[in-house]
């Protein structure tokens, strides 16, 4: 999800505020976490203390600020209509998609047909995953000899395939 | 007397959805891409008199009545009418596959076949969207696949359907429990015009819900395995239905009774006397072949019965023109 205080880069921290009216919590990026913890390297207590109670009365900002750039379709039309506008909404409501479309598919990785141009880079993909995992179960079966050979066979096949993506 | 999977699999349908990468999704208020959405279909898949060309419908250039005639043929859908102004289509001649453009999304591919025929539906519409495919490219993504306007369709694209008719399972009222049996499989069962419409007749789509993160083939096998478990359940029925009584033959006998002779009738009355037709015909009760009934469960409809009345005046409603078609289409059984 998003920074609830700038509502512009990724939630990294989650601050959770134990009080008499009950607990509160706040996703923030590192960003604003920088500013409120140099708040208390200062040791300016007060102000401190008031940039975490700005930051706790915020409500978080409503998901309507979220816009795709490249249609004007904002997260809040899209929540009215269940439509998404273009391709780019993909990428700009990435975040929101994610939980719902795990809740309404149960996965979020394709597995089935690819097109035509798109196959041979799929392939590629599918076999660098196969590698990794017999590399990571290869290291942790401590068999470092096995691990390093399918190491160097990932880097000769990355090698090949930038040569053919990128001829010189 | 065994049934086989076809007296109760009425059609078997694939459907793909795709949009060009280049556009956006919809295109309700920008008639110039969608205008190119329909230039980049027809110039792949090729327009001609032959069984296997295509032949370009602009619903804008149609009146009410012919657009609702393809939707009765379940030749185009009825989403595609309420984007009448800018929804076109393209029918193979054959009638089998059919690519619906400017929909809720640029394209929809569908393949049917009047069997149970997941597969070959299958293929007939990967056929479609390779040549359609060849022109431009469509929106796809590594992770999530083909990225189509609603969320809930990306991934494959694709909704396998069995059109099933299930009166007996209906008349047990066992259709609650299975619906709720099938959703935990991530299927769905519908009415026969899909989302949201009446399981008029005791027909009944089951079509997957899920279409992320699975094949395509693996769907098809899900419809399919779940399609031929509801036609057992069905037949059981059916069996003990008929070796109970004459409540059973009765029924079809009355049904087949007014179809064949009563001079007005509305749709619902006409669904429901299909559907015991239906049931006595596959039973081996009365004997008209199947292709008969079958075909008049689009002749007989709202929209076919309102055509024939308008090209014959001595006819004076909607109502009495469809008996003359049932009656027209009985005439030929062989008895």
């Amino acid at each position: 999800m998003l920074c609830e205080e700038c509502n512009q880069n990724p939630a990294t921290v989650v601050i959770t505020v134990l009080s008499g009216e009950g607990t509160t919590t706040r996703h923030l990026c590192k960003e604003c976490m920088d500013k409120v913890e140099s708040s208390i390297a200062k040791g300016d207590i007060s102000s401190f203390l008031s940039s975490l109670s700005s930051i706790l009365s915020k409500e978080p900002k409503k998901t309507q600020t979220l816009k795709c750039d490249a249609c004007g379709l904002t997260y809040e039309e899209f929540l009215n209509t269940g439509k998404l506008g273009c391709t780019q909404c993909y990428k700009a409501f990435s975040e929101q998609l994610k939980p719902l479309l795990l809740r309404v598919h149960g996965r979020n990785q394709h597995a089935g047909r690819v097109p035509a141009n798109r196959r041979e880079e799929r392939a590629f993909e599918q076999c660098m995953a196969v590698l990794k995992t017999r590399m990571d179960q290869a290291i942790s079966d401590e068999k470092f000899e096995v691990a390093a050979s399918i190491r160097d066979e990932i880097r000769a096949l990355t090698e090949k395939q930038n040569a053919e993506v990128h001829p010189q | 007397m065994t049934l086989n999977s076809d007296q109760i699999v009425v059609s078997s349908r694939v459907r793909l959805a795709r949009n060009y990468y280049d556009l956006p999704f919809s295109n309700v208020n920008r008639p110039d891409n969608a205008r190119l959405c329909v230039e980049r279909a027809q110039k792949a898949l090729s327009i001609s008199a032959d069984s296997e060309g295509f032949s370009l419908y602009n619903l804008r250039d149609m009146n009410k009545m012919d657009q609702l005639s393809l939707m009765e043929q379940h030749l185009i859908s009825r989403d595609l009418l309420t984007h009448s102004e800018v929804g076109a289509a393209l029918i193979r001649n054959d009638r089998r596959v059919s690519v619906l453009v400017n929909e809720e999304d640029h394209l929809r591919i569908q393949a049917m076949l009047d069997c149970l025929a997941l597969p070959e539906a299958a293929k007939l519409a990967f056929a479609a969207e390779e040549k359609l495919a060849e022109v431009c490219d469509f929106s796809f993504d590594n992770q999530l696949g083909y990225l189509t306007a609603c969320p809930t369709n990306a991934g494959t694209g694709m909704r396998a359907s069995l059109m099933l008719h299930l009166p007996m399972l209906t008349r047990c009222k066992q259709m609650g429990n299975v619906t709720q049996s099938v959703a935990k499989l991530g299927l769905t069962i519908r009415g026969i015009y899909g989302e949201g419409s009446e399981a008029l007749g005791d027909l009944y789509q089951v079509s997957n819900q899920v279409t992320l993160g699975r094949t395509e083939e693996e769907l098809i096998q899900a419809v399919t395995a779940v399609g031929r478990q509801l036609i057992d359940m069905e037949s059981i029925l059916r069996q003990r239905a008929l070796s109970e009584g004459l409540d059973l033959p009765d029924g079809v006998w009355r049904s087949f009774g007014i179809l064949s002779y009563a001079k007005q009738m509305n749709d619902a009355e006409f669904m429901a006397h299909w559907s015991n037709l239906r049931l006595g015909v596959t039973m081996g009760i009365v004997s008209v072949p199947l292709s008969v009934v079958d075909d008049l469960l689009a002749l007989a409809q709202d929209a076919h019965a309102r055509k024939f009345k308008h090209s014959n005046s001595d006819l004076v409603s909607t109502d009495q023109a469809r008996c003359v078609i049932i009656q027209s289409k009985l005439s030929t059984r062989e008895v």
